[in-house]
């Protein structure tokens, strides 16, 4: 546990950011970031232009109150450039160009060019040794191109095995051969979130006329309102999925019996329930419906909340904190020695 | 091409077979080593801000001037298992050990757990073709126990170079023991004299192999692994023996038998590196490293006004008077580097020179040592592997680009086919425009 703060449940998001739902996925983060219960561990943005990455580095932004942490801690902005970028979304584009009646610039950034954003597969990979073990989720709402290779990378199984509880893999376009090859080999509990999920669960567009009036600027509202002239009720995919990777105990989620997702050479999904299976689907009960929409709304519209003080150490609790630190050291290396002293059983 | 050079035949035709663009021959040996420098940078002196041709450099970098069109600098390489992760405190420890192995670091006074170093990945192809596989040097003396940081061995914080994960190899820091390393401890007496003397070191080793055997079938699992390490050590030394005789050339290194450690640091520097220049030269061996200091060092540079201690103030707080001297010693150590790099530029060898057939990275495992910061890390890709980089150029990667994907360009430039060097995810792109 760092620095013995209460360990989060870090969420690797790896999104296409192509609706209105992934962006309301990052506030769901920060949402969960506020109640100390989970913070975004990487966000991994593919397919989508430059500027997708730099409205996810300006929402960043706005939820982190007090200085930005330094590099060891600073969230990363990953952005899949290994093939020709994708022309920049005109409504992330108004976004990070807004200006204030100064000429200001609205929303501030550290993303201000390609080099300031992280290279996706290594980002996720890197992002998970942050968190101790089974204390990282990981949700796929886009090509699952990136996170197979990030599988693929010498160790990273092992890793991955020790860290994530569940990988949540949301109904959408696919490239089917890493998708095969993420099914396959993926070592901890695979759950899809299939469209219906989506459909079920549908964020009400009235939440922008209120819900975020304790800022006068929001890149997310703004960004809705720029992508959708008279915003409707959005499919909540991403943000389901997100809510039970963190929550999965949430009322409402229905687990099914284990059946194997498998996906067609077009990409599309298929699941095939069998008790031999590695995977299960998410469905969600018609009847707790609204009460999830309202868990949601919550959490998306939740304001900033300030990081928990680090209170100064006094020079006496320093020196128990020490005294600690290296009585657990001391403890540590004899449980070591004699576990490598220990023969092993012949096989 | 010595008889043991049989291993390395088998890989190396595969290699070429398979990376032609990469692996293709030159005519004189290609090299690498990997310099070291301890306690961060002061990174504001040290930035480049847009990427592309090398124009006027910041305050550090002034002193590659003379080089400048042969080296890379290299942005937002990222050493991700030097950092605190869950642990916290150690980062010193954790900078050196992470650097080159890309591995975590087990947080250990005695039981050492870490992964095998870019260079000796190398060497153990490479270095079956020279009499020494792999040259380590240091320019601080070495401690390899005790707590050192934070519940770090001191071998994290003093060894870059790993041959297994349990096994560091010690730099050597005295100039003479690096002398008697590279031309032996007889070096001026005749071929009959060294024919001897190697026989009757031989003879030596013969007993140790035979005495040991008999004893390890006693031992419990721990101590034979220390055993077998110990035994390799043994073996290779057996090799260099079995190397020195098969050559039975007396090289002459051009210089005194060096007696202590200089008293100002360049000298030392230069006095370690022109040995380090003979032994390429000589192709004594073709992969080095060298530590500039020891993660956490606390040299004091009085030669060039600064009698403070540089692990101390590198704790700056954003102080501008020591972040002056920060820089001052940062661009000391760069003015170092340049004078070796321009000495192998300086050097003819076939129709181009040394630094062409030179791959020297130059580099640290922080960044800004105040907040010990694992990325960005300061990458400086001096020499072009055999005219196949292109220097002259400042290339920005994307935030966490592993380091360890520069060395594993490096251990594919050299020949060797490393599926993954530690935490690598690949090649590095852009070192080369053709």
């Amino acid at each position: 546990m760092q620095f013995g703060a209460p360990a989060l449940t870090g969420v690797v998001y790896n999104t296409t950011m192509s609706r209105p739902g992934a962006a309301l996925s990052l506030c769901l983060l920060y949402g969960l970031e506020g109640k100390r219960e989970a913070r975004p561990a990487s966000i991994a943005i593919t397919e989508n232009g430059f500027a997708a990455a730099a409205f996810a580095d300006a929402v960043y932004r706005l939820y982190q109150l007090g200085p930005v942490a330094n590099t060891n801690r600073v969230l990363p902005i990953g952005l899949a450039v290994d093939k020709p970028l994708p022309a920049d979304g005109a409504a992330f584009k108004a976004v990070i160009e807004k200006k204030d009646d100064k000429g200001q610039l609205v929303y501030a950034r550290g993303v201000r060019r390609v080099p300031d954003t992280a290279e996706p597969s290594a980002l996720m990979r890197n992002s998970l040794a942050y968190f101790p073990d089974g204390k990282a989720v990981a949700v796929l709402s886009a090509p699952a191109t990136y996170l197979a290779r990030t599988l693929a990378y010498p160790g990273t199984k092992e890793l991955i095995q020790q860290k994530v509880q569940h990988l949540v893999i949301c109904e959408g376009r696919q490239d089917a051969a890493a998708c095969r090859r993420l099914l396959a080999d993926w070592p901890t509990p695979v759950v899809f979130a299939g469209a219906d999920v989506g459909a079920a669960l549908r964020f009400p567009a009235a939440a922008l006329e209120k819900d975020f009036a304790w800022t006068p600027n929001h890149p997310v509202v703004d960004y809705w309102r720029a992508s959708v002239p008279s915003p409707v009720d959005e499919p909540a995919l991403d943000m389901a999925a997100i809510l039970y990777a963190v929550r999965p105990k949430t009322e409402g989620f229905v687990l099914s019996e284990p059946g194997t997702l498998d996906v067609s050479d077009s990409g599309e999904f298929r699941f095939t329930p069998g008790a031999t299976g590695k995977h299960r689907r998410l469905t969600v009960d018609a009847s707790k419906r609204e009460l999830i929409i309202a868990t949601l709304r919550e959490l998306v519209t939740a304001r900033p909340v300030p990081p928990p003080q680090r209170r100064r150490m006094s020079p006496e609790e320093l020196d128990e904190l020490r005294k600690k630190r290296e009585e657990e050291n001391l403890k540590r290396e004899l449980e070591e020695r004699r576990k490598a002293a220990t023969p092993k059983p012949l096989p | 091409m010595l008889l043991r050079g049989a291993g390395a035949a088998l890989a190396l035709p595969l290699l070429d077979a398979m990376t032609p663009a990469l692996s293709a021959a030159t005519a004189a040996p290609l090299r690498s080593a990997w310099f070291y420098v301890p306690n961060g940078i002061d990174m504001r002196n040290w930035v480049i801000e847009e990427p592309g041709p090398l124009g006027a450099l910041p305050p550090i970098l002034k002193p590659l001037e003379a080089v400048k069109n042969d080296v890379l600098v290299l942005s937002n390489l990222t050493a991700n298992w030097g950092r605190p992760l869950l642990v916290g405190a150690g980062d010193h420890g954790r900078a050196l050990a992470a650097y080159m192995t890309g591995s975590f670091v087990h947080q250990s006074v005695s039981n050492l757990k870490l992964g095998v170093s870019a260079d000796q990945i190398i060497a153990e192809v490479v270095g079956k073709q020279t009499m020494l596989p792999s040259l380590e040097i240091g320019l601080e003396e070495t401690r390899q126990a005790g707590n050192c940081d934070n519940g770090y061995s001191c071998a994290y914080a003093y060894n870059i170079a790993w041959k297994t994960p349990t096994q560091p190899l010690p730099p050597i820091s005295n100039p003479r023991a690096l002398f008697e390393r590279l031309f032996g401890v007889d070096h001026f007496t005749s071929p009959e004299d060294r024919a001897r003397r190697l026989s009757m070191r031989r003879s030596i080793l013969d007993s140790v192999l035979e005495s040991t055997a008999q004893v390890k079938a006693k031992l419990g699992p721990v101590d034979q692994r220390k055993l077998d390490e110990y035994l390799t050590s043994v073996r290779e030394v057996e090799q260099q023996v079995a190397k020195a005789e098969a050559s039975g050339t007396v090289i002459d290194p051009g210089m005194e038998k060096p007696f202590g450690v200089p008293a100002e640091f360049g000298d030392y520097f230069k006095l370690m590196t022109d040995m380090l220049f003979i032994a390429f030269k000589s192709d004594l061996t073709r992969v080095a490293t060298v530590m500039i200091g020891r993660e956490g060092s606390n040299r004091p540079y009085p030669e060039i006004g600064i009698p403070d201690s540089h692990h101390p103030i590198t704790h700056h707080q954003k102080n501008p008077v020591l972040l002056d001297k920060i820089s001052a010693i940062n661009t000391y150590h760069v003015k170092l580097f340049t004078e070796f790099l321009a000495k192998l530029k300086s050097t003819p060898e076939g129709d181009s020179n040394m630094l062409d057939n030179s791959m020297i990275c130059y580099g640290s495992g922080l960044s800004d040592g105040d907040t010990h910061l694992h990325d960005e890390l300061p990458t400086i890709l001096a020499g072009t592997g055999g005219r196949f980089f292109t220097p002259g150029r400042h290339i920005m990667y994307q935030r966490e680009t592993p380091v360890t994907n520069l060395f594993a360009t490096m251990a594919q430039r050299m020949g060797v086919r490393a599926d993954h060097i530690g935490d690598s995810t690949g090649q590095l792109l852009d070192l080369s425009l053709s």
